[in-house]
């Protein structure tokens, strides 16, 4: 995998996010639970595209995804957390696919630790559910990005 | 490469400006994939709502039992709903302009009148904050919710504990409860006896001390297209 700017293309980010998006629209039409599968999709972006990238995905995930008519925090976190990645993640150590999970794994952590930790100990067996299920749509995502930069690089 | 970072920047302005300045855009998009988009007014789409009504078991012969009490009320769409897990709030199509009230109680229509709602709507959640011509109400679906109920013609004191599966909670282990009892709120913020659902699953809790349920709605709040918010009498 090749790091840093522009090693994925904008149009394969764009088809992605818009496969998630609509995945996480219609799992939850058809009775599934809710996903974190946007905030997992720009964690992964993040790993792959530049940071200016990064800001229109999280930009437009944010236009799409408030539920408020003023930005909230969730929406702030949904911005910032990406970003950070973008700029900090060539400092992890470790293989690109467990820097992803780990990254994945902490970006949710802190987004719903930030959004109050009582809520996460009230529903601990919600909470662990629905981390994995983000991990694995993390890695597949991953996945797909690292098939397409191969390809490419 | 000035051509690409040109084009990120114009795309970044847009996004900016449509999400300062016209958020309902984001909203429309999503409510017509989830379905739930009406280019109708709220008072047909109130009435669709009353189709559900084969769906709302929950106010089968319950008239009888439950207090009577009426309250004005302002139809609202749903604008959007939270998107995340954990906690779960939604957005109502009526503000301050309709005279909407914080702490407005938020119902499920299924047998009002011209203005008023008699003894007809399924406890939904609780205006939080209200604007212009939008308010912010959190559902029992918020893992957050806590509400006193009762259970049944017997009365039997509850918590209803919000959640993706509300749950019935703090029920005396003596108590007679059993599948298909009428759940109905009897908390001081809300018109009293305002129906929830049934209930469903009595078990022991954990600390082997009270007992526990489900509680069965009759509805998913993902279908619905409109409310109601109760005035405060």
């Amino acid at each position: 995998m090749r790091r840093g700017e522009n090693s994925l293309g904008f149009w394969v980010s764009s088809l992605v996010f818009l496969i998630v998006f609509l995945l996480s629209i219609f799992l939850v039409v058809y009775g599934f639970s809710k996903t974190d599968l946007i905030l997992v999709f720009l964690l992964t972006l993040a790993s792959f595209a530049g940071f200016w990238e990064v800001l229109v995905f999280g930009l437009l995930a944010v236009f799409l995804m408030n539920w408020q008519p003023w930005i909230n925090l969730e929406m702030v976190m949904l911005l910032i957390l990406p970003l950070g990645v973008s700029l900090g993640h060539r400092f992890l150590p470790g293989r690109p696919f467990l820097q992803s999970f780990f990254i994945n794994f902490s970006g949710v952590l802190i987004f719903y630790i930030v959004l109050g930790v009582p809520r996460i100990l009230s529903n601990l067996g919600l909470f662990l559910s629905f981390v994995p299920v983000d991990l694995v749509f993390g890695a597949i995502i991953f996945l797909v990005f690292r098939a397409y930069s191969r390809r490419n690089y | 490469m000035k051509r690409g970072y040109l084009g990120a920047v114009i795309l970044i302005l847009v996004l900016v400006i449509l999400i300062l300045f016209s958020p309902g855009s984001g909203w429309k998009i999503r409510s017509f994939l989830e379905g739930r988009y009406s280019s109708k007014g709220t008072n047909e789409v109130i009435l669709e709502n009353q189709s559900l009504k084969s769906e709302l078991l929950l106010l089968k012969n319950v008239e009888d039992i439950l207090p009577k009490w009426k309250a004005d009320y302002v139809p609202a769409m749903i604008y959007s709903q939270y998107p995340f897990n954990l906690k779960d709030e939604i957005l109502l199509g009526a503000g301050k302009n309709h005279n909407v009230d914080e702490g407005g109680v938020v119902v499920l229509s299924v047998n009002q009148n011209a203005n008023s709602l008699t003894s007809g709507g399924v406890l939904v959640g609780r205006i939080k904050a209200v604007m212009d011509n939008t308010s912010l109400a959190s559902t029992i679906f918020d893992s957050e919710w806590r509400s006193e109920v009762k259970i049944g013609d017997k009365g039997v004191e509850a918590l209803l504990q919000g959640g993706i599966k509300p749950k019935l909670t703090l029920i005396k282990k003596e108590s007679d409860v059993k599948d298909g009892d009428l759940v109905y709120s009897t908390d001081s913020r809300f018109q009293f006896g305002i129906p929830l659902g049934y209930l469903k699953g009595a078990r022991l809790a954990s600390d082997h001390l009270l007992k526990e349920a489900d509680l069965d709605l009759g509805y998913d709040l993902g279908q619905i297209q409109s409310l109601l918010i109760l005035k405060k009498p």
